[in-house]
Order: C-alpha cells, then sequence, then structure tokens
C-alpha cells in the first residue's frame, strides 16, 4: 500500500501518528493543528474538558470525519488513501454512545464487526462465529448473547460495542468514553481489560476518559486536551507518561481547577481541592 | 419496544433454550414453506364451480399430456384465469414485502412502506397519463417508468456532497410524492369521465385483470431484484445498526445504500406497475416476521418473501370469492391493515427516528 508521500521518518514509523490536524464546525474552530505520535502496542489516553474535541479527534482518526488538514498515518501509511475495507481491519471505533430501534440480539450486533471480513455477497460464517463467541466470553457478555439489544443496560450496550470493535481484530481500538456508563467494578475490569488485550495482542489503543485518575492509572501516555480560546495556544496542553503530563498546572490550564496530588501508598491520585 | 414475543425463543436457562430452540426452527419452515399449502388452496378457490377432483384431473391430464372428457372452459379457467393471478398474486405480496423490509432496515424505523420515497405517487401518475394523455403509451410501462422516476428523483434531491442523510431522503420522499399528487390531480381534472374512472380503479390497486402478460412482465424485474436483496441482506443488519456503526467497520454506506433503494425501488416498481397500489402490504408483513423472529435480515428477507406471497393470495381469495362482487384486493388489504399498523404504532413508540 502506497504511504503517501511522507518522509522517511514516517515511513520507519510504527503505532499511530498524526499530523497537523485541524477542523472547525461551520466557524467554530475545534482542533487546531493537532499532533502526536502514539507508539504501537501502548495505551494513549485523552482526557479534557467537555467539547474540547476529544471525540471529534477519535472520528478524524478513522475517518469518520474529515479534516480540514493535517493527515493521520497507522504503520506509516496515510489513512486517507486507504481503502475502506482495508482500514476497518486495521481499526475498530466504540462510540461514545449507541442506540438502536430494531431489536437485534448481541450477538447479531458483535458479528456485524466481522463486516472487513465478509464477502459481499455472503453472511458470516462459521470462522466468524466462532470469534463473535470467544470475544463474548474474553469480555464476559457470553450470557447476554441472545439478549435483545434494545433490552439490556447502558453499560452492557457498552461492552457490547467493545465486543463488537474486537471481532473486528483491528491493531487500532479507538474507544470513545468506554467506561461512561459502566458501574464501579466494570469501569477497573474494563479498563484493565483493554490494557491487557493492548498488551498481549500488541494494540494500539486510544481512548478518552474523564476520570483523571483512571487515566493515570491505566494508561501509557496521557494526552491532556483544552478548549480552544483565540488566543493562540493549541489544544493539546501535554503529552506523554501520566506522571509528567498530568501536573497540578497542566490540569489548572486544561480545566480551570485546582488539584492537588496526594500519594497514596506509592501511587499518585489527583484531588480537588 | 417489541413485544415479548420477539424474544421468546430465547429463554436465558439451558433447558427451556433447546426446546425453544426447536420450536423456533420448525415455526422457520413452517414459514417458509407456506406458499405452497396457500398455493394449493387458492388453486381451489374461485367463482367458476370446480371441485378438487376436477382440478386434480386437469392439472394431472395437462402435466402428463393426456386428454381428458371435461370440458375445455375448465382448461381455460385453470391454467389462463385461476393460475395467473394466483402467481401474480404471490409476486405482488413477495415484492412488496421484502421491499417494505428493506427500506426499513435502511431507514432504522419499523413504519416505513415501500411507498416512502414517492413510488407510489410516481406510478399513480405514470399510469394516469397512460390512460388519458397517451393512450399509446402502455399503462404497465408508464406506471413503471414515473415509479422510478419519482424514487429518483427524492433519491437526487437528498444527495448532497456524495452523501444521502436518511432523514432528507424521507423529506425528498415527501415532497416528490406532493409534486406528483398535484401532477395526477391536473390530469384527474382535465380529463373525461371514463379515464377517470379508471385512473381512479387503477389507483385502488387490484388483481383482477391478472394475465400472463402481466406476470411475465414484472416477473424478471422481481427476480433481479430479489436475487440481489437475499444475497445482500446481511449488509442490511450492519446498515441498520447506524451508519456511523456502519461506516467503522468498513461499510462502503453511500454504495449499499443505492444498492439497496435501486433493487427495492424495482422490485416494488414492477409490481405495482402491473396490480396498481396495494397498500400497507409491505408494512404489515415485514413487521409480523420480526415480531416472531426478530430483526435479524439475514431470516427477515427470505421470509418476508414467502410470508407476503402467502399472505397475499389468500387475501385475493377473500377479493374473489366472498363478496358477490369483485372486491379491489388494494381495499381489503387497507383495511385490514390500518388496525394493525395502529397497534404497531402504539406498541412501538413511534417506530424510534433516530
Ligand atoms: N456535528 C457537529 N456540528 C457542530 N458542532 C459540533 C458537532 N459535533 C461536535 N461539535 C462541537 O465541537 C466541539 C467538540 O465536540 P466533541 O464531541 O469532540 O467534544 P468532546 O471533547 O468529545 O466532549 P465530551 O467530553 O463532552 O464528549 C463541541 O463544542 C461541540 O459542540
Ligand atoms: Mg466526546
Amino acid at each position: 500500500m502506497d504511504d503517501g508521500n511522507g518522509g522517511p521518518g514516517i515511513r520507519d514509523a510504527e503505532g499511530v501518528r498524526i499530523e497537523g490536524i485541524s477542523l472547525s464546525y461551520g466557524c467554530a474552530k475545534i482542533l487546531d493543528g493537532v499532533s502526536l505520535a502514539i507508539r504501537k502496542g501502548s495505551v494513549v489516553t485523552l482526557v479534557g474538558p467537555n467539547g474540547c474535541g476529544k471525540t471529534t479527534l477519535l472520528k478524524i482518526i478513522n475517518r469518520l470525519l474529515k479534516p480540514d488538514s493535517g493527515r493521520v498515518f497507522v504503520d506509516g501509511s496515510d489513512i486517507s488513501k486507504m481503502s475502506t475495507h482495508r482500514l476497518a481491519r486495521i481499526m475498530g471505533y466504540v462510540p461514545q454512545g449507541h442506540r438502536t430501534s430494531f431489536p437485534f440480539t448481541v450477538k447479531e450486533v458483535v458479528i456485524t464487526g466481522r463486516m472487513p471480513y465478509v464477502p459481499a455477497f455472503s453472511t458470516p460464517g462459521k470462522e466468524d462465529i466462532k470469534k463473535t463467541e470467544q470475544v463474548l466470553s474474553l469480555i464476559r457478555i457470553d450470557r447476554l448473547s441472545d439478549h435483545a439489544y434494545t433490552q439490556i443496560s447502558g453499560g452492557e450496550r457498552q461492552l457490547v460495542m467493545i465486543a463488537r470493535a474486537m471481532v473486528q481484530e483491528p491493531s487500532v481500538l479507538l474507544l470513545d468514553e468506554p467506561t461512561s456508563y459502566l458501574d464501579f467494578r466494570n469501569q477497573i475490569q474494563t479498563l484493565k481489560l483493554i490494557r491487557e488485550i493492548s498488551k498481549s495482542r500488541d494494540v494500539t489503543v486510544i481512548m478518552t476518559l474523564h476520570d483523571p485518575n483512571h487515566a493515570m492509572m491505566f494508561s501509557d501516555e496521557v494526552v491532556l486536551l483544552r478548549r480552544l480560546n483565540g488566543n493562540g495556544a493549541g489544544n493539546v496542553v501535554a503529552s506523554g507518561s501520566p506522571e509528567d503530563a498530568m501536573t497540578p498546572q497542566n490540569i489548572k490550564s486544561a480545566y480551570g481547577v485546582e488539584v492537588e496530588i496526594v500519594d497514596v501508598k506509592g501511587r499518585r491520585l489527583l484531588m480537588p481541592i | 419496544m417489541y413485544g415479548s414475543l420477539s424474544r421468546w425463543a430465547k429463554a436465558p436457562d439451558g433447558l427451556c433454550l433447546s426446546r425453544f430452540f426447536w420450536r423456533r426452527r420448525a415455526l422457520l419452515v413452517l414459514f417458509l414453506l407456506l406458499p405452497l399449502p396457500a398455493f394449493l388452496l387458492s388453486m381451489n378457490v374461485g367463482t367458476y364451480p370446480l371441485s378438487t377432483t376436477q382440478l386434480a384431473e386437469i392439472v394431472a391430464a395437462r402435466l402428463m399430456g393426456h386428454d381428458t372428457d371435461l370440458p375445455q372452459v375448465y382448461d381455460t379457467v385453470i391454467f389462463n384465469i385461476r393460475l395467473p393471478r394466483i402467481l401474480l398474486a404471490m409476486l405482488v405480496g413477495a415484492a412488496l414485502s421484502i421491499s417494505g423490509a428493506t427500506l426499513q432496515g435502511i431507514f432504522r424505523n419499523p413504519l416505513v412502506s415501500p411507498f416512502i420515497l414517492g413510488l407510489s405517487s410516481g406510478a399513480a401518475f405514470g399510469a394516469a397519463l397512460a390512460i388519458a394523455v397517451f393512450p399509446q403509451l402502455p399503462l404497465q410501462v408508464g406506471a413503471f417508468a414515473f415509479s422510478m422516476l419519482a424514487v429518483g428523483s427524492a433519491y437526487l434531491m437528498a444527495k448532497r456532497k456524495g452523501e444521502v442523510p436518511v432523514i432528507s431522503l424521507v423529506l425528498a420522499g415527501v415532497v416528490v410524492s406532493s409534486v406528483f399528487g398535484a401532477l395526477l390531480a391536473i390530469v384527474q381534472f382535465a380529463v373525461d369521465e371514463r379515464s377517470l374512472q379508471s385512473i381512479v380503479y387503477w389507483n385502488m390497486g387490484t388483481l383482477s385483470t391478472a394475465s400472463w402478460s402481466k406476470f411475465y412482465q414484472a416477473a424478471p424485474w422481481v427476480l433481479i431484484g430479489c436475487v440481489v436483496l437475499l444475497a445482500l441482506r446481511w449488509r442490511l443488519n450492519v446498515l441498520a445498526l447506524g451508519e456511523e456503526e456502519a461506516r467503522s467497520v468498513g461499510m462502503n454506506l453511500e454504495l449499499y445504500k443505492f444498492l439497496f433503494i435501486v433493487s427495492s425501488t424495482l422490485v416494488a416498481s414492477a409490481v405495482v406497475s402491473v396490480a396498481g397500489i396495494i397498500g400497507l402490504v409491505g408494512l404489515i408483513i415485514p413487521h409480523m416476521v420480526r415480531m416472531v423472529f426478530g430483526p435479524d435480515h439475514r431470516i427477515l428477507l427470505p421470509l418476508s418473501v414467502t410470508m407476503g406471497a402467502s399472505f397475499l393470495v389468500l387475501v385475493d381469495d377473500v377479493a374473489r370469492a366472498a363478496f358477490s362482487f369483485e372486491m379491489p384486493v388494494g381495499i381489503i388489504t387497507t383495511l385490514l391493515g390500518a388496525p394493525v399498523f395502529i397497534y404497531l404504532l402504539r406498541k412501538t413508540r413511534a417506530g424510534g427516528w433516530e
């Protein structure tokens, strides 16, 4: 596949590389020249206030939105030059919220993730069904397989959509607030699972989370974003290891909230003052 | 949002599950084979008195190629009156149902009918033109061409920057329907009484003018459309989950929407052009199937075909035999369908537009 006309540095780069992404909705500029380099197999969390453009950025990475300028590379290839098919085999996306009007069963929903592997005039085969069942039990929602998707809880739906992205067997997984509807236990379990998947299968995970402590605990790197305020400062407040990115000063400039860091048995926690 | 019926086949505990599984399988086979008994029953129904044994004798004679001493008129009744009418009824029922099921999937709304994009208004106008203005234009051709034209213009109207948002499609369909409705009114206003009568009668939807030639005119289009729709039916599941969700698993959304709209329009236009506007079949049949088997289009589409075929042929039996005069079948389906529609409307919270 063509890898665009980027320089030799880009050619070698593994993982996801975002270069100078800008986007406006109408005349409201949301993202301004965002650049990030994300190592293959790492778990990267985008944090920032409501409306700062996290969802927008994830959609651009998955080509659901076209940026006004800038490019996204996965393992050195420009995604704007890939076929839809190829893109779907390397990237999975879990939207922030999802609803449907038809009561498909959980199994029927999850198996649609096999779309890029099922030939056009065909329906999913044994292999697809097997992979679907494996993922359902990996995420521990196999007991829900025959339930109607419209009749399970919001948190369960979220797990179903994660499963759907997993059967796509992507090497990059984009998750938009994967824990927003989950209970206390499921939040931790799901984040652990996401890490496990990332590490065991060398999957690059880019997700958004609202809890800065979760971001610190479960990410290799954190990208702290802010809303554009028109004074020329970009969206990225800080990016890097959780310790380096999530300092009280950075949090203050992203959210305008005072926090302090407390040490609990060697763990750093952010507490609002 | 659907009654508990839709999931009754999926009891949670294992023991029940296998029993329900087999019951579901049995029902599935039953629904798939239903056109057969419906066909046999319908062959026995009609105003011309003919016993089942006579029927069997004539059919056997025809199949074996030997002669019978029964009057020739029996043969005519069976092979030139009943058989084309029954086959046409089945074709129309199947076509309207699969078209409805498909469009409901694309629009993610169970209350959508095959006529949502202006197909019926276009057909009615085309038919009126052929009846009153251009008598040299065959009626079926006029109706077929204008129904395709109506849907095509709704599609193009809704298209912006290479995308066809579902909500724009619905609005474009409304506009196109009104425009063709107005054009039809002009024709109706201008023509003489006899033509007006034919136009009104055509609009009611009837199978009483069924013939082999009508069947052969519609069947190839229906066949082509159905083959495409059935082959792509799983893709409808992917599409029905939402456009963004479909795109994120690599579906070429606009291509598939286009294919589904073209095929379902082809199928429905072909039968509307020979049978007129038969209402609500395309709405209620997919719904009934969904209530029993759930929304999976892998099952929904084939069953819509068989159920639609059986339903319309049976309703047409009523139209043929229950009254002292021929009742247009479109009137019966609409009267039968309306209460079902209202029931569904209340039951499904207005279908949940996105
Ligand atoms: N389709 C759209 N049209 C116009 N403006 C939009 C659209 N989608 C998002 N926006 C605006 O763009 C900004 C960024 O939205 P985005 O959804 O990316 O935020 P976010 O960081 O994901 O927020 P949250 O934490 O609430 O999910 C918001 O101010 C939002 O109002
Ligand atoms: Mg968001």
